[in-house]
């Protein structure tokens, strides 16, 4: 006889009968209880499927539902319960990327001061269909951007009516206009993978934010573009006669005469009145007439300073304010945008020095020094941790004690860093509700020698975020130290 | 923000306003303070979020607390709804977790016998002996799906009873789609290797058969 079914194959033989399996059992008493049991409990399920759900009390539960609608309404309209600002979750990779690539690109031109400019790389590809052309294709989504940074009284203009102040999270659409005063500075989201990044004295205007592709005026002033990672849609920025598409990260300045465009990553596609492209190559500037006239690679380069700028660093005050930015998103110093995210603490050491620490290594970045600033390893105990515990809404930078051993610096730095890898887990639980109100507690790790950190306990209150707590704990930068060491990560979220 | 339709109607044939990303109005409303608003979710979607409930606890007693405990969690939350999901899965996700929640923490508790739980009500029509055998039937069916890890007793009942396709599954449960079909493959495995080892369920596959079928097995040899 053959071998007994399997429970998938009596399975099958029940829904549609299959020879092997009937002959099998023809033949076995045995398998013919299985099939005989598994009929009736499919017929269960089936008849599962066709029960009606018995009638809920819905009069009665309403009225238990009121008085809690009725309580929440006083405490939101009192502004004890405000809703949380909408920001996609690609946002803060996309502002890790622009900054990231900007500040990597600019420390990379510096280094390369000296260096002899390359020659401009250009060929010539079809027209492109002019913008403007009608079309009876349905428009893509409009995707909104969202605003990032916004500072020193950038404006937000939508189409005929009168500029509003711009704020961090603000949502901003297709047709208006974005403006900044003379230390004003917005950086938002552009498109789908995009980052706009708007200095002082620039306008621009949002000529379309959809899903296939977005637009840019620049009006005046100066704006820096980088993409997300694996982006692949180009970003167009229109200037006069010429429209600039970026495939990588670039700057482009609007000045009397032309629109200088520093190529910094990728390469680009210049069009003049849509006409044949010029593919320009980074890294590199070119130098655009605003009369029309021919492009010219800049006799300044990818490294002239004032085609990227670092001034602005090396003007501010000594300490930098850390607001309370989305967790997720890079760190970003107040007024400053945003730094890459491998660098986990900065601060300013000194009017025009910047130092940071990125994992075990501390790095320090003199702007002031008449030579190329550039990023230099310093000792790890000169670095004091700054990154704000996202937990808690910061207000002030804390500023831990110095450790005079350096082990206890590292160990110090990681837990200082850790409420920010693990905000998300969090936020997710609070989301879905399946953490507990009041959510307060602590959660306790061991961290064992070699620098693996596991999770020893978690309070009940945060329970529900405990698979993505455990599976963000391996990845935890923990330091390697004599014999482990355990901490607790305390958290409280204001109902 | 576009108003789709405007009359704020209860009852059959009222539409509802939606924003402009299709979010319903009454979510925006509620969030803003607004006690009716709250209301009309309410009523919008306590049969969907009753159903769901049913279906995942089960024959028991007290779906009508759970239900309730899913529109306060919600209500309270609505703060923490960013939009990245619809609104209805956003809502069912709170469901689904309020319910895993709450058959988590009734697993720990001591259970009273099945005897002293409420009956559901007889459909119209049926007889009170029809109804106990059916409720019987039930039972034993989540007898064996109590068996299942969380996960894949809410893969299953959603899947399997509720005839929810696998990609709402996995956007409810915020989970990838090919991890609700593992869960629902291995979920019917156990499931089908339970019936087919459970003797309750010959008496129970004879009820349900026709009488000629009911014979057959009868006269059949063991």
């Amino acid at each position: 006889m053959n071998p007994h079914p399997s429970i998938d194959s009596l399975v099958a033989h029940l829904d549609a009968p299959a020879s092997a399996v009937g002959s099998h059992l023809d033949a076995c008493s045995e398998c013919r209880t299985r099939a005989s049991r598994l009929a009736g409990g499919l017929a269960l399920i089936d008849e599962a499927q066709r029960t009606s759900i018995p009638p809920l009390p819905w009069e009665r539960m309403e009225s238990v539902l009121q008085d809690e609608a009725a309580r929440l309404s006083v405490e939101i309209r009192a502004g004890r319960l405000r809703p949380v600002r909408v920001v996609p979750a690609w946002v803060g990779g996309a502002l890790a990327m622009a900054a990231g690539v900007a500040l990597v690109a600019g420390v990379q031109a510096w280094r390369h001061h000296e260096a002899a400019p390359s020659t401009l790389a250009h060929r010539v590809l079809p027209a492109a269909t002019p913008t403007t052309a009608p079309s009876l294709a349905p428009q893509a989504p409009r995707v909104d951007g969202v605003v990032l940074l916004a500072s020193g009284g950038a404006l937000y203009q939508a189409p005929s009516e009168a500029g509003v102040p711009l704020a961090r999270v603000d949502v901003v659409h297709e047709g208006a206009r974005v403006e900044t005063p003379g230390a004003g500075r917005a950086v938002f989201t552009v498109g789908q993978g995009w980052t706009a990044d708007l200095r002082a004295r620039s306008a621009l205007q949002l000529a379309r934010l959809r899903d296939d592709r977005a637009d840019l005026t620049l009006e005046h002033g100066e704006v820096a573009l980088a993409p997300a990672a694996g982006e692949t849609r180009a970003l167009r920025l229109v200037d006069g006669p010429w429209s600039v598409e970026a495939h990588g990260a670039v700057m482009a300045r609007s000045e009397a005469t032309v629109l200088r465009v520093v190529v910094l990553a990728g390469h680009v596609d210049v069009r003049r009145d849509g006409g044949d492209a010029l593919t320009v190559t980074g890294p590199m500037v070119v130098e655009l007439p605003l009369d029309g006239g021919a492009p010219v690679q800049s006799s300044a380069g990818a490294s002239d300073p004032a085609a990227l700028d670092l001034a602005l660093f090396a003007s501010q005050r000594p300490l930098a304010l850390i607001p309370d930015v989305d967790p997720s998103a890079a760190l970003t110093l107040r007024d400053q945008g945003a730094l890459p995210s491998a660098l986990e603490a900065a601060r300013f050491a000194q009017p025009g020095v910047l130092e940071a620490r990125r994992g075990a290594t501390a790095v320090r970045l003199d702007l002031a020094s008449s030579e190329p600033p550039r990023w230099t390893p310093v000792h790890p105990t000169a670095v004091v941790a700054a990154r704000a515990p996202t937990l808690h809404a910061p207000t002030e930078i804390p500023t831990p004690a110095r450790a005079a051993d350096p082990v206890d610096a590292r160990i110090a730095a990681f837990e200082h860093n850790v409420p920010a890898r693990l905000q998300r887990c969090f936020d997710n639980c609070r989301e879905q509700n399946r953490c507990r109100a009041p959510m307060q507690g602590q959660v306790r790790f061991d961290v064992s020698a070699d620098g693996h950190a596991v999770i020893r306990s978690i309070d009940a209150s945060a329970e529900g975020a405990r698979s993505c707590l455990v599976n963000q704990a391996q990845f935890l930068p923990a330091p390697r130290t004599d014999s482990g060491f355990t901490f607790a990560m305390p958290y409280r979220f204001a109902e | 923000m576009a108003t789709v339709f405007a009359p704020r109607l209860s009852g059959l044939g009222a539409r509802v306003t939606r924003d402009e990303d299709g979010t319903p109005a009454y979510v925006r409303q509620a969030r803003e303070g607004d006690a009716r608003a709250f209301q009309e979710l309410f009523r919008n979607h306590r049969r969907d979020v009753g159903r769901l409930v049913a279906r995942l606890l089960g024959p028991r007693p007290d779906v009508e607390d759970v239900v309730q405990e899913v529109f306060l969690q919600v209500f309270r939350s609505l703060q923490n709804f960013r939009g990245e999901a619809r609104f209805t899965t956003w809502l069912h996700r709170v469901a689904v977790n309020v319910t895993l929640m709450h058959l988590r923490a009734a697993r720990s508790r001591p259970r009273l016998g099945q005897e002293l739980l409420d009956e559901p009500a007889a459909p119209d029509g049926s007889s009170p002996v029809d109804e106990a055998a059916r409720n019987q039937r039930l039972r034993a069916l989540y007898r064996i799906l109590d068996t299942l890890s969380e996960k894949k007793r809410a893969v299953f009942i959603l899947h399997d009873l509720d005839g929810v396709p696998a990609g709402q599954i996995a956007a409810t449960l915020d989970t990838p789609v090919l991890t609700v079909r593992t869960r629902l493959f291995y979920a019917r495995k156990e499931v089908y290797a339970a019936m087919a080892g459970d003797p309750t369920l010959e008496s129970i596959a004879r009820e349900l058969a026709s009488p000629e079928a009911a014979a057959a097995a009868a006269e059949s040899p063991q």
